[in-house]
């Protein structure tokens, strides 16, 4: 198996950097993981065993680095202010007329924009909420289960259906938009 | 009357249940309400639809970015894996 410290930063850099940054959006504190990841690796190395490929162990602590990163920020309780479900529904909880969701047709059949489609989601992803963002990296970019979620950012599991409900509304609405260009 | 209160299901507590339904975490009533809602609701059936098309694309994000580090950053690092 290949594992070769002195080509680590020539071959996995630029992979582990877009990886990064889309999951904590700020580039610098991006760059940072990338870097102590490279480092904790090579500081690291001699407990290497050969049982994952060079690359899956480097994704490993990184994913890792992460995890920390985003326990890191969220130390203190959050309070959710009310009301951002307003702007979707009534309060009769029936969707607003200019909310209802409309159809998106042939294109969720093929990626035919693809490139297009992960810009314009990533685009979308930004303008969450921090904690909704956090939340959302960690459940479907990470596959973490919402147990250990709530564990890491010191939330209840209701404020974790209501982050997770919110996004969803947000990133669907601002897709439609930009994507599917229906206003 | 007493059943359709049972069974009745605002849109706004309906999309919060399918993302609670995705930790396997509905009673029984609410996994019951939810079905009956998407049956007979297009917005929340879209709703749902598209957004486990979004969430489950998310995963690769990074696959499709054009992110890279500047080759100055790169040279720092290697410079500091040295013991």
């Amino acid at each position: 198996m290949t594992f070769n410290p002195d080509q680590w930063v020539n071959k996995y850099a630029d992979a582990l950097y877009a990886y990064t940054v889309v999951r904590v959006t700020d580039v610098q504190q991006a760059e940072d993981i990338v870097q102590n990841t490279f480092l904790s690796a090579w500081k690291a190395r001699d407990t290497y065993k050969g049982q994952a490929s060079e690359k899956n162990w480097l994704y490993a602590i990184l994913k890792n680095k992460i995890v920390d990163h985003f326990r890191k920020q969220s130390s203190s309780r959050i309070t959710l202010a009310t009301g951002e479900e307003e702007l979707y529904f009534d309060e009769g909880g029936h969707w607003k007329e200019e909310s209802k969701p409309k159809e998106w047709g042939s294109n969720m059949e093929q990626p035919v924009e693809a490139k297009e489609f992960y810009s314009i989601l990533e685009q979308c992803k930004q303008k969450l909420k921090d904690i909704q963002q956090k939340v959302f990296v960690m459940k479907y970019m990470e596959d973490i289960e919402a147990d250990e979620i709530c564990k890491y950012l010191g939330i209840t599991p209701s404020n974790y259906w209501v982050l997770v409900h919110r996004a969803k509304l947000h990133l669907r609405k601002c897709l439609e938009k930009n994507w599917i260009g229906i206003e | 009357m007493k059943l359709f209160r049972l069974i009745w299901l605002s849109c706004e507590k309906a999309t919060f249940l399918i993302t609670k339904k995705e930790e396997g975490k509905l009673t029984f009533k609410e996994s019951l309400q939810l079905k009956l809602h998407l049956g007979i609701c297009d917005f929340c059936k879209r709703f749902n639809q598209q957004t486990k098309f979004f969430t489950g694309r998310s995963k690769q994000l990074h696959e499709h970015s054009n992110a890279a580090l500047s080759p100055e950053k790169k040279q720092a690092i290697q410079s500091l894996m040295k013991d």
